[in-house]
């Protein structure tokens, strides 16, 4: 079996390393990456765990395929248990920091306790040091990386670090690398910060050998030509992620004002598309490891504090988040969007608080006493933003009830009225994507569902959006499927497919955005396979690997159960999709909303389709099946 | 703006109508195209020869009605 | 026909695919650091810069090496290494202005940038055409062909 990638323990508190190597037997049942994650999560999580304490565990998990020739082979997790949901917490990032850390001989590094004062780990060619980082203390992500890089010596060695927001507990705290790669939700920046980890920087020189090499390149060579004939890639190799957003807008599926409304409502709409954005700051398009879609823009600030700087970005993330709450031009999106990245602040997550907090002034719930004196009305969107950034990030002020995520804030704002838990909207504690989910019922139990809370890449059927023939979404997810995405039918099949099969793309290490996320034309479980024999000389079937996935689902829905009791009662979207229908839009989507029978119909479906009880709940025949019973191996 | 991208896709004109999912034939360079079927109008961009829905061409996103409230 | 591999920096997005398939094709592993091409970034600048042996018309490398193992494939156009009389001794990677020698330390040999035997790798997979393979002869007017598109978006055609 090729790809040894060890996984290393380090005790912070005792400053001790301990390396192991990975069992044929978990790789057939976990692959590596987000699944490996899970299976490490689960058994060295200390039960119950205090998510800011030093029972909790920061791991970085490499993809299984990451650094090989796999097309987009660039992506790790970080895991832990999140501050901000007290479930299961991952966030996945791309850049190079993934396969430096394979070639250093790592695919997996389990951070356990606290240190006492601010310390970085170095990991090199299989040797792990634990260094002072008392100098880096307060700095935000781009410094630390530069001055970690100058003093290593090395231009080579990739880091992922915390800004201030991390190392202030904040909840959206991430962990960073490059300009602007992130492990941004779900607060796993906030958690190396409760271990006083500031920094994890990498440098490999060492091989990862693959078990075919010549077909290995032949294979990626045809997956790749048959990817970039896509028109989705086309799209993305042009305009990145933010080819979605003129779409959802002209449609009606995208939400401003917290979603009070789907009709852009701070202006001139052509302000914010990707177009006007190439016309005025785009300076080139820059990719992760191993990937030829290069979906990353690069642009240059013109005006304010950090005028001259360079970022990368934006996303529909970014257009759809920080183009909100009121900011209406590219110029204020990308400086607060660099202005988070600097201080290590998940802008989805933040943005969806931000906007909740917003709808409570506008209906006079809070006001500025509580605010501290600021005003969050929507028309002061461009002069609050920079402002609520930095507090969030220095934990201080109003800032410090946004810190506390959204459990907290409502916990904190409910004093005011009881309406403030139906404006702050969350599943399971984490923000969404500021796109609307009340119309198609999969986006709805996609987000509702989602092991990480109101997560839209845990299973998101972007798919459903096609209207593809009825045939081919019955060869796909082997059962019927409509392929009207207002519909119903067949959609807790289709969510539940695309949870599998994207937990396969997390656990290989490959972008997800290179797979059948995107398109049907896109690789998927059937191409995986073939990666795996030519790279890992691991052999599955299509069944076997779609089988991987669902355990690597289940196990995280364990965690979520061990940990923060989640059932059936969390697996529901905010209450205003089944409210209030859309106020405009384009005939399909006019006045629609979720309907809480049929969506109680479609969960019973998705439980039974994953072996779960009416609770939501895997019996215990399902973890038998699974083998999610066994003892740990590592 | 920079275009990186050098592959020709075979369906780089064809779009759907969010409004009625018809498919659509857009002419090349074409800045404005009205769905055949149920008459929505839309404003179209390019990117490297691959035709794009920028918005829809009726303006109704900036109505008075549209501002916060 | 001798041939170059010609260098556009500006297309350049920085994956390294050219890195890790060069070391696939010619040791068998996935491992940047034996790679014989290599990107050279400023990321804080935003800048990445594909950096190969330049296959010299006066090689360094050749003129230094005291057992005459380097010497000029005269139909590729690249210089290659006799791995049966290099000795190791890495006076090529010393001289050579452009680091184009590689010591292959999993092997003990210094190794360069063949052209693949005539088919290069990096090229093949390099999705912008940022690296291309083109005729030694001609590859001045693929530059100028290239200043010829900037000028012609400027200024238009004629009506």
């Amino acid at each position: 079996m090729a790809l040894k990638g060890k996984v290393a323990i380090i005790d912070l508190s005792k400053g001790e390393v301990t390396k192991k190597s990975i069992p044929e037997k978990l790789r057939h049942l976990f692959l590596g990456g987000r699944g490996m994650a899970a299976y490490l999560l689960y058994h060295h999580l200390k039960p119950g765990a205090d998510p800011f304490g030093p029972d909790n565990v920061l791991m970085a998990n490499a993809g299984l395929l990451t650094g090989t020739v796999a097309p987009a082979a660039s992506r790790t997790q970080m895991t832990g248990k999140s501050p901000e949901t007290g479930a299961i917490g991952r966030g996945n990032m791309g850049g190079f920091f993934g396969a430096e850390l394979k070639f250093a001989g790592f695919e997996h590094l389990v951070f356990k306790g606290a240190s006492k004062k601010p310390v970085y780990a170095y990991v090199h060619d299989g040797e792990i040091e634990i260094r002072d980082a008392s100098h880096l203390w307060g700095r935000d992500t781009i410094e630390t990386q530069k001055i970690i890089k100058e003093e290593l010596g090395d231009k080579e060695v990739q880091v992922a670090c915390i800004g201030i927001a991390g190392e202030n507990m904040s909840v959206f705290g991430n962990i960073r690398t490059g300009l602007k790669n992130a492990a941004g939700r779900t607060g796993t920046g906030c958690i190396a910060g409760s271990k006083k980890l500031k920094a994890i920087a990498v440098r490999g020189t060492q091989g990862l050998s693959l078990a075919h090499p010549k077909e290995a390149l032949e294979y990626s060579k045809k997956a790749i030509d048959k990817i970039m004939m896509t028109k989705v890639a086309k799209a993305m190799t042009v305009d990145g992620t933010s080819y979605i957003w003129n779409v959802t807008n002209a449609s009606g599926l995208l939400e401003w004002m917290n979603g009070q409304t789907n009709k852009f409502p701070f202006g001139d709409w052509h302000n914010m598309t990707i177009e006007k954005f190439h016309d005025e700051f785009n300076v080139g398009m820059v990719g992760c490891f191993g990937c030829t879609v290069h979906c990353r823009h690069q642009f240059r600030l013109k005006e304010g504090p950090l005028a001259g700087e360079l970022g990368e970005g934006p996303e529909y993330n970014t257009q759809t988040a920080m183009g909100s709450f009121g900011l209406n031009n590219w110029g204020d999106m990308l400086y607060n969007w660099h202005l988070a990245n600097i201080y290590g602040i998940d802008t989805t997550g933040w943005c969806n608080l931000v906007r909740g907090c917003m709808e409570l002034y506008q209906r006079g719930i809070i006001n500025k006493e509580i605010t501290g004196g600021l005003d969050l009305s929507w028309e002061n969107a461009q002069e609050i933003t920079p402002i609520l950034l930095e507090l969030t990030a220095k934990n201080e002020g109003f800032g410090a009830i946004l810190a506390k995520g959204h459990l907290g804030a409502i916990k904190e704002l409910s004093k005011y009225s009881d309406q403030v838990g139906y404006y702050i909207m969350h599943c399971k504690g984490l923000g969404k994507l500021g796109n609307v989910d009340r119309v198609q019922p999969s986006f709805s139990l996609g987000i509702a569902t989602s092991t990480r809370g109101a997560d839209h890449l845990t299973s998101r059927p972007a798919l459903d959006h096609y209207h593809l023939p009825e045939d081919v979404l019955e060869k796909l997810y082997g059962g019927r499927v409509s392929s009207d995405y207002r519909s119903y039918e067949g959609k807790a099949r289709m969510v539940r497919w695309h949870e599998n099969t994207y937990a396969v793309v997390d656990a290989l290490g490959t972008c997800k955005f290179q797979t059948v996320f995107f398109s049907p034309n896109l690789p998927s479980l059937n191409e995986w396979v073939h990666y795996l024999r030519y790279i890992a000389g691991l052999e599955f079937t299509v069944d076997e690997l779609f089988e991987v996935g669902e355990r690597i689902y289940t196990l995280e829905k364990m965690i979520n159960h061990r940990e923060a009791g989640h059932t059936r009662k969390d697996d529901y979207p905010p209450e205003r999709s089944f409210k209030e229908g859309l106020p405009y839009g384009l005939g399909p989507v006019k006045g629609k909303h979720i309907e809480r029978k049929k969506y109680d119909k479609m969960l019973d479906e998705y439980y039974a389709l994953h072996g779960w009880d009416n609770n939501g709940v895997p019996t215990p025949e399902t973890l038998k099946h699974l083998e999610l019973d066994m003892e740990p191996l590592i | 703006m920079v275009t990186l991208s050098t592959r020709k896709q075979p369906r780089d004109r064809l779009l759907r109508c969010l409004n009625c999912f018809t498919r659509m034939d857009i002419p090349l360079k074409a800045e404005f195209y009205t769905c055949p079927k149920c008459g929505t109008k839309y404003e179209i961009a390019w990117r490297a020869g691959q035709a794009k829905i920028l918005g829809l061409a009726d303006n109704s996103s900036i109505e008075e009605d549209s501002k916060w409230h | 026909m001798e041939k170059m591999i010609l260098v556009d920096y500006k297309k350049c997005t920085g994956c390294r695919l050219c890195e890790n398939v060069c070391s696939v094709h010619n040791e068998g592993v996935c491992n940047p650091s034996l790679a014989r091409i290599k990107i050279i970034k400023w990321e804080w600048d935003g800048m990445q810069i594909p950096t190969i042996c330049q296959q010299c018309l006066e090689p360094a490398c050749m003129e230094v090496c005291p057992v005459k193992a380097i010497s000029k494939d005269k139909e590729l156009g690249c210089i290659k290494i006799n791995h049966e009389k290099c000795i190791g001794c890495r006076l090529c990677l010393a001289y050579c202005p452009f680091g184009g020698i590689v010591y292959n330390f999993s092997r003990g040999e210094v190794s360069k940038c063949e052209f693949c035997d005539g088919d290069p790798m990096c090229v093949k997979y390099c999705e912008t055409k940022a690296i291309q393979f083109v005729d030694a002869n001609t590859a001045d007017v693929k530059k100028k062909r290239s200043l010829g598109a900037t000028i012609l978006k400027a200024v238009g055609s004629r009506e």
